[in-house]
């Protein structure tokens, strides 16, 4: 058979040189990204981007804490370290019998909350989860610290309220006096007249017998 | 449920006529057992007595007093001041150791006993109250006609006496003669119901009779009416008394004020404010110590008016005016002997009313003027929490360290002694042994 052109050897070696180069390219490029592919390998038994029947979390959080040492990109480390914290913090597939790690989802908050520390909206964000892992612990002291870092970043006064009020309702939990504390904190440190005003509402719900005077007062 | 205003009332009314009852009793059983006249009235007769006092709302309110003079006059001749000589000489009355007769007294008050046990006025019992003493004067009557058959002996005279004046107790000592008052202790030759006597008249409004009981009481040294009546209204505060340990104050504070000791008086006043206070009526405290503040323009008794006032002011939510009240006296240095006072309740104040920088002024200069002040210990608790609220846990030790151990038993070592154990139960704290610091588990 006549050889073409296009069949050629010559030809064909250069027809094949591209492919060859993009194939060496993409490998190349594949050791050099690990994180990406750990991170896909990671995704694939994660819930939120796979069918239910292929969650994994033991596994997802497997590979994506490896990604997180595989030195991934700053927008790559942040969504793992989003998606640690949910999948060590909440029951992401009901039924799936997990065993949850509060404390460990408060650590990749904080991870967070130390990687934006330009971004107020993500890193009050990470605060409030924090505050809601550590809650959901029964770790108070840590929430009230995760909420108070969440209210020193200003937000909108509706979110501000909420957490003023969550944060009361965290801290009356240990002591009303502590709520008190926590309320007259708020007061002398903020400077925005809605977290002073917020902070005064729970101030006069505090109990009552924490603002009596003694008993022997003017007798 | 709740008792009602009116059903606390009657409660109390039922426990002072128990008093009276047990004053009845010790009187009328111990007479008899010591003379051993086989006639002697029983224990019986004298509960029976104390039982129709209770019972007997309903009738004697349709009993006036002249309707229980006729029926001594029919049934009980014999008695002092009775218009009617006995017609058997069955009772004997022992007169001598009285200095007024029952029935005089009766006769002398009756009209504006009636008119108190129908109308209630507000210095008087209550009428169901006074009702049933009218009720123990009849049954009394009525036993008196055992008596004049010869069943009861003379106790039964004693009992009678007795039923006669208590219910004119009722009536303040403002309407009794000073010496009718004084006289009374005489009623009660044997002593032992002189304690029973004393509380029920201090319950009946009947200060100064009571001050004449509890004279004749510690015979050996009577106290002194003022000091007498300033220890009966702290009594009576504490037993929520509060109608009569009014009643007993201002007594004492217009006698203290009469003999122009004005620092007893203004400290009465400050007990009438209370009970004013107690009972629910703030504004009748502030009221009173507003009107009383005028009289005593001098320290140090302003101070202790003004104190009594900013109390009354802030335990009524009127945080602001209270505030202002101890300012004002703090830089006008009207404090007097009440500094302390004026700076707490200022520090307090501030506090509730979210002004945390002038709080924490008062604060400082509390803590310089008073270290050792067991309100002090307050100052360090807040000073703390907030520290620990803060997550400053070195600053919160170091209060914290400083009420154990310079303040353990003030109510702020309490307080922080159950939120310490509430945090250790929770695990979210550890307590060094050895030094008390606390330290986080996170």
């Amino acid at each position: 058979m006549q050889s073409t052109p296009l069949h050629s050897p010559t030809r064909q070696l250069r027809y094949s040189l591209p492919a060859i180069a993009a194939l060496a390219l993409s490998a190349a490029s594949l050791c050099a990204d690990p994180a990406s592919e750990l991170i896909r390998e990671a995704r694939a038994v994660d819930c939120k981007y796979c069918a239910c029947g292929a969650f994994d979390r033991a596994d997802a959080i497997g590979l994506y804490e490896r990604a997180l040492e595989a030195n991934p990109t700053p927008e790559q480390r942040l969504d793992v370290l989003w998606r640690l914290a949910r999948l060590h913090g909440e029951n992401l597939v009901p039924g799936t019998g997990q065993t949850l790690d509060l404390q460990q989802a408060s650590t990749y908050c904080e991870a967070i909350m130390g990687l934006c520390k330009d971004d107020g909206k993500i890193r009050r964000e990470a605060a409030l989860a924090a505050a809601k892992y550590a809650n959901a612990d029964r770790r108070f002291l840590a929430a009230m610290r995760y909420y108070n870092a969440a209210i020193a970043i200003p937000a909108d006064p509706e979110s501000t309220r909420r957490t003023i009020g969550a944060l009361a309702r965290t801290a009356r939990i240990l002591d009303a006096s502590l709520l008190v504390a926590a309320m007259e904190h708020l007061i002398a440190t903020h400077d925005s007249k809605e977290t002073k005003a917020q902070a005064m509402v729970h101030l006069r719900l505090a109990d009552a017998d924490l603002w009596s005077l003694p008993k022997d007062f003017a007798r | 449920m709740t008792a009602t205003p009116s059903s606390t009332r009657s409660y109390r009314a039922m426990a002072l006529l128990a008093m009276a009852g047990c004053a009845f009793v010790s009187v009328a059983s111990a007479g008899p057992a010591d003379t051993a006249d086989p006639a002697a009235p029983s224990v019986e007769l004298v509960d029976e007595i104390a039982g129709k006092l209770l019972a007997g709302l309903e009738s004697c309110r349709k009993l006036g007093t002249q309707a229980v003079l006729d029926l001594i006059d029919d049934d009980l001749p014999g008695l002092p001041g009775s218009d009617q000589q006995p017609k058997r000489g069955k009772v004997r009355v022992p007169s001598a150791t009285t200095r007024v007769d029952a029935l005089s007294l009766f006769r002398e008050y009756a009209v504006e006993f009636d008119r108190a046990a129908k109308d209630g006025t507000p210095r008087t019992l209550s009428p169901e109250l006074a009702g049933k003493f009218a009720a123990a004067t009849r049954t009394v009557c009525e036993k008196g006609r055992l008596a004049r058959a010869g069943i009861l002996g003379e106790g039964t005279a004693r009992v009678a006496e007795l039923c006669f004046v208590l219910p004119l107790l009722a009536m303040p000592d403002s309407q009794w003669s000073a010496a009718n008052t004084k006289s009374l202790p005489a009623w009660m030759t044997d002593g032992k119901g002189l304690p029973a006597l004393e509380r029920f008249a201090l319950c009946a409004g009947r200060p100064l009779t009571a001050w004449s009981l509890a004279s004749a009481r510690e015979k050996a040294k009577p106290p002194g009416r003022v000091a007498y009546l300033c220890g009966a209204t702290d009594e009576l505060l504490e037993a929520g008394e509060l109608g009569a340990a009014r009643l007993t104050s201002t007594a004492g504070a217009e006698i203290a004020e009469a003999a122009g000791d004005s620092g007893t008086a203004a400290k009465l006043h400050l007990k009438t404010a209370r009970a004013f206070a107690d009972a629910g009526h703030a504004e009748k405290a502030i009221k009173h110590l507003r009107a009383v503040a005028l009289r005593f323009p001098q320290l140090p008794e302003c101070a202790t008016i003004s104190a009594g006032l900013a109390r009354h002011l802030y335990d009524d939510d009127q945080v602001a005016s209270a505030r202002d009240l101890a300012r004002d006296c703090l830089d006008g240095r009207r404090c007097g002997d009440r500094k302390a006072e004026f700076l707490y309740l200022h520090w307090l104040a501030c506090r509730r009313l979210g002004e945390t920088g002038n709080a924490d002024a008062s604060a400082r200069e509390f803590l310089a003027a008073f270290p050792e002040h067991a309100w002090a210990a307050d100052i360090h608790l807040v000073s703390g929490m907030r520290a620990f609220a803060d997550g400053n846990d070195d600053e919160a030790n170091r209060a914290f360290k400083l009420i154990r151990t310079t303040f353990p038993d003030a109510r702020a070592a309490r307080r922080l002694s159950e939120f310490r154990n509430r945090l250790t139960r929770l695990e979210l704290i550890t307590v060094d042994a050895e030094t008390g610091l606390w330290r986080r588990t996170e």
